[in-house]
């Protein structure tokens, strides 16, 4: 009975096995750790925040204007002797609240448009990578065009479109327009390369349908390269957005990072030197871009196990 | 200097005859789940001009051996252990800067697929002349024009290649052309020990014979000693004067080919023989049972028993049966498919 | 009766015409052989690479089409049947690849390769009997089904990988396996055991299988009859013995002549390799012996 030392149980791993797994697979990816990590720092606030903070401040006039932060508000001295914790901006918005209240419409919007844009690009690449012909021809020539056209000119006039009143997943919905192109090629030129592995070939053998082959036997290949492209993709699908947003095309009455941007430019507040309103959004962005920059790197490392640099 | 001079000028020297000595050379790899004993201390030696085949299936450690005897090992896996002595140097006391020049001058290696370690955009003169250059500036000395073309041409032929193939680029050649061209690198330097890791393994039939006898005669003619690492047995019994049996890391068995061949001691060594198919005869198949052994912390004591169900508490002798015959003597499995 | 599986004259040539860039490629010219339902033999077609096997194996599978000739199954042309007709050819002739760990899909244990077909095929009534049948398959093979299903690809060894292909091509009942090199990624040591299956298959199952090699010595130890290929052409066929004991194109003498036997007494590489390189280029092919 050859058992005891040639072959190894590997099927039952506890739940504390697999906890270790992870931690020693964070330590030896630090690009995903550190991403996760930032994102993770994100949530936090955001969830206490909303447990702890008025988050109804986000609304202009919620207290005096240009308040700086702990600066005693006259139009409230009993109740905010102290101010608030960040000031208030020139319409008289908390911008804690703000903030608190707008990192998660952001994310929203990057979030709709890039699961919108990957779902669309994925199927799109399948259909024109597993069935060639024409349908590739189609397909293929679309997504060239339209990369070639600036995503923000098609932006702009789907936003300039949809001015009165739009809505936070209204605005999700436009940047996805455009989300879905860059996917679309990336994940066809990968189907590409699965259509012609052994194990493919070997299930069209077995009387497996087409259909069948592109989402039971090369989608579960494909979802880490997937899920690589969909952090990439809601970080484009955010900077469309603040840059819209920042143009003055967004949803108007959302406190979203991008439209504090667009008050901030509007009312000038770097000139008037109110740095605890121009810092924050700036801040939170660059914390939002840099771990989703780094999420998608490590995320590249795991579906490429070449890129592996130690065991 | 002529070929054969270079290689009995240094035999001349204290350890007269040896080409190398291999002593108790041990390879871990350290993984978080144990160690790996990929090379568990393994003792040969070859005089001058002879020629070593090590054989193994795959997991059993040599082609870690063969890189070890490099001293081109790479982390996660380090030598735990051991010597490798050429000539009169032990390969593993001396500094990096001193092995790399050592390695091409006195070891060299022609790596499993060399046909594909060749740069692709390189021309074959260049790459030939690369290692020379690397050696020739520290002696300070720089060739001639036509002194490259004299040497190009002289390794080429050295290997059966026509002159033009210098001006050529990889992707011209052929496979048998390109492990050529890699044995001719191999051997620009006139080593004392040669190592080939299946040089042939890619190469259709036909062409690996040519090949093989290429750098049998080449071998020859430096006085060299090769050690041929593969699995091809057909292959060893033609081109060897000595094979060595590796399992699990282990070597089980190393002998005069004949007699190994004729009579083997070691049962792995006896069911790997008997399960070979020959042209002469149809016959049963006869497999090995059991799985080839898993590394990760393996015990000490015989691991073919491992591998038939059986167990040996303790460290297995490595004894001398007769001239240069070697064995692991378990005289619990001793008798196994005779 | 018609032959189950028959090949007429084809050729498959790759690259040229009009349109292209590629230098024109034949790399199947004008090769006929037929598998016999009534005499299920082993056929071995031998050859180095760019010989042309791999090329027929694939035109017998129906993965290429001939660019002259026909593949016929059950005298029916492959490339004008219906529907049914190729589903039921495909289950009916079944593939052993080269690559054992290539074969299986990495996010599946190794049970999906042998219930998929099943499935598809509709080969049992309920989960218990497919199970049944997988476990009896696995057992033909030399495999454990407790220690061989519920793994994943990865976990098995190369042997048993390809033992577990075996086990699938046995599932489907097939009238012909067309194994392409099924042994030459596993090691020595196993191949045995793998041969032995595929024998089996044969002398017990009564089916046709075609062997694609490089390695005379397994190709001799098992089939029936052998066809020698040569930069696409057919060079000698006929009985195993009779090819392989007393050939009579110099390229069949040469690729013998070229195997290192694993005897020390037995020297390889006595013929002269230019004059035999000669004889090679103008000898005409000798065809299927009788």
């Amino acid at each position: 009975m050859a058992t005891a030392t040639t072959t190894q149980d590997f099927t039952k791993k506890t739940f504390k096995r697999r906890a270790e797994d992870f931690w020693r697979y964070v330590k030896r990816n630090p690009s995903l750790g550190v991403g996760l990590g930032l994102f993770l720092a994100l949530f936090l606030f955001v969830a206490i925040g909303y447990a702890t903070y008025e988050v109804e401040r986000y609304r202009p006039l919620s207290g005096g204007p240009d308040l700086a932060p702990f600066q005693k508000d006259s139009y409230n001295p009993v109740t905010r002797a102290n101010g608030y914790i960040l000031g208030t901006d020139r319409q008289g918005r908390d911008v804690m609240a703000v903030m608190i209240a707008g990192i998660p419409l952001t994310l929203q919007i990057g979030l709709i448009a890039g699961l919108i844009g990957i779902t669309v690009g994925t199927i799109l690449a399948f259909m024109a990578a597993y069935y060639g012909g024409w349908i590739d021809q189609v397909i293929s020539t679309i997504v060239d065009v339209g990369l070639t056209i600036p995503g923000i000119l098609i932006l702009i006039v789907i936003a300039v479109n949809l001015q009165s009143g739009l809505s936070v997943p209204q605005m999700g919905l436009a940047v996805s327009a455009v989300a879905w192109v860059w996917p679309a090629r990336t994940i066809r030129a990968q189907v590409l390369v699965m259509r012609e592995q052994l194990y493919v070939e070997i299930a069209r053998l077995s009387g497996t349908s087409g259909f069948s082959i592109m989402f039971k036997e090369m989608l579960p290949n494909l979802a880490p390269y997937i899920g690589a492209s969909l952090v990439g993709s809601v970080a484009s699908a955010i900077l469309a957005s603040v840059g819209l947003e920042a143009l003055g095309l967004g949803p108007f009455d959302s406190p979203t990072l991008g439209m504090t941007i667009y008050w901030n430019i509007q009312f000038s507040s770097i000139l008037h030197g109110m740095w605890w309103w121009f810092g924050p959004p700036i801040l939170v962005l660059a914390m939002i871009f840099v771990g989703l920059f780094l999420m998608t790197a490590g995320l590249d490392e795991w579906s490429n196990p070449r890129l592996r640099k130690r065991v | 200097m002529t070929t054969a001079k270079k290689n009995s000028k240094k035999s001349s020297s204290s350890n007269a005859g040896v080409g190398i000595d291999v002593q108790d050379l041990k390879v871990h790899y350290d993984t978080p789940d144990g160690v790996v004993k990929a090379v568990d201390g393994v003792s040969f030696s070859l005089r001058q001009g002879e020629r070593m085949a090590l054989v193994g299936e795959s997991g059993s450690g040599k082609s870690t051996l063969a890189m070890a005897l490099m001293r081109l090992t790479r982390a996660p896996g380090r030598i735990a252990g051991g010597k490798v002595i050429v000539g009169d140097q032990d390969l593993l006391d001396i500094d990096e800067e001193e092995m790399r020049l050592q390695r091409l001058n006195e070891v060299a290696l022609v790596p499993q697929g060399a046909m594909n370690s060749l740069n692709p955009v390189m021309k074959i003169k260049n790459q030939l002349l690369d290692g020379l250059y690397d050696h020739q500036i520290n002696k300070s000395e720089k060739l001639s024009k036509e002194e490259q073309v004299e040497i190009v041409e002289k390794l080429l032929k050295s290997v059966d290649l026509i002159p033009q193939v210098a001006e050529m680029y990889p992707h011209e050649l052929s496979g048998g052309m390109k492990q050529r061209v890699a044995i001719a690198i191999a051997t620009s330097m006139q080593p004392r020990v040669i190592v080939a890791d299946e040089p042939t393994s890619a190469l259709d039939v036909v062409v690996q014979r040519n090949v093989m006898q290429t750098l049998g005669r080449l071998q020859e003619g430096l006085h060299a000693s090769i050690i041929l690492i593969g699995h091809d047995m057909g292959l060893v019994a033609q081109f060897s004067d000595h094979v060595g049996v590796m399992y699990a890391g282990r070597l089980v068995e190393v002998g005069p080919v004949k007699t190994v061949f004729k009579s083997p001691k070691h049962p792995y060594t006896r069911l790997l023989i008997k399960s070979l198919p020959t042209l002469s005869n149809k016959k049963d198949f006869i497999g090995i049972p059991g799985l080839p052994a898993t590394l990760l912390n393996l015990p000490e004591g015989c691991a073919f028993c491992l591998r038939i169900g059986q167990t040996t508490p303790t460290k297995i002798p490595w004894v001398n049966v007769a001239k240069d015959h070697f064995i692991q003597d378990c005289k619990k499995c001793a008798d196994y498919g005779k | 009766m018609a032959n189950v599986l028959e090949a007429k004259n084809v050729s498959k040539v790759f690259g040229g015409g009009f349109l292209s860039r590629e230098e024109e490629n034949v790399a199947v010219n004008n090769i006929s052989m037929s598998l016999d339902q009534k005499n299920p033999k082993i056929i071995a077609v031998a050859g180095e690479s760019g010989s042309g096997k791999t090329t027929l194996a694939r035109l017998l599978l129906g993965i290429a089409s001939p660019t002259t000739g026909t593949v016929e199954y059950d005298g029916k042309d492959l490339t004008t049947i219906s529907r049914n007709e190729r589903r039921e050819f495909r289950r009916e002739v079944q593939p052993i690849f080269q690559d054992p760990y290539g074969s299986y899909n990495p996010f599946y244990k190794v049970d999906h390769v042998l219930f998929t077909p099943i499935q598809n095929f509709k080969m049992a009534e309920s989960r218990d009997e497919a199970v049944d049948m997988v476990e009896k398959a696995l057992e033909l093979v030399g495999l454990v089904p407790a220690e061989t299903l519920g793994r994943l690809p990865h976990q098995l060894s190369g042997g048993q990988r390809q033992r577990v292909m075996v086990a699938r091509a046995l599932l489907l009942k097939p009238r012909v396996i067309l194994a392409d090199e099924p042994v030459s990624a596993v090691d020595a040591s196993l191949r045995a055991t793998i041969l032995d299956a595929v024998s089996k298959l044969n002398k017990e199952l009564g089916i046709a299988i075609v062997y694609v090699t490089h390695d005379l010595t397994t190709a001799y130890q098992i089939s029936d009859e052998i066809m020698i290929l040569y930069k696409g052409n057919l060079v000698e066929a006929g009985d195993v013995e009779t090819v392989i004991k007393n050939p009579k194109h110099p390229y069949t003498q040469l690729l013998i002549d070229s195997i290192p036997e694993a005897d020390p007494g037995k020297k390889w590489g006595k013929l002269d390799m230019e004059k035999t390189q000669e004889k090679i280029l103008t000898s005409p092919s000798v065809g299927w012996r009788k």
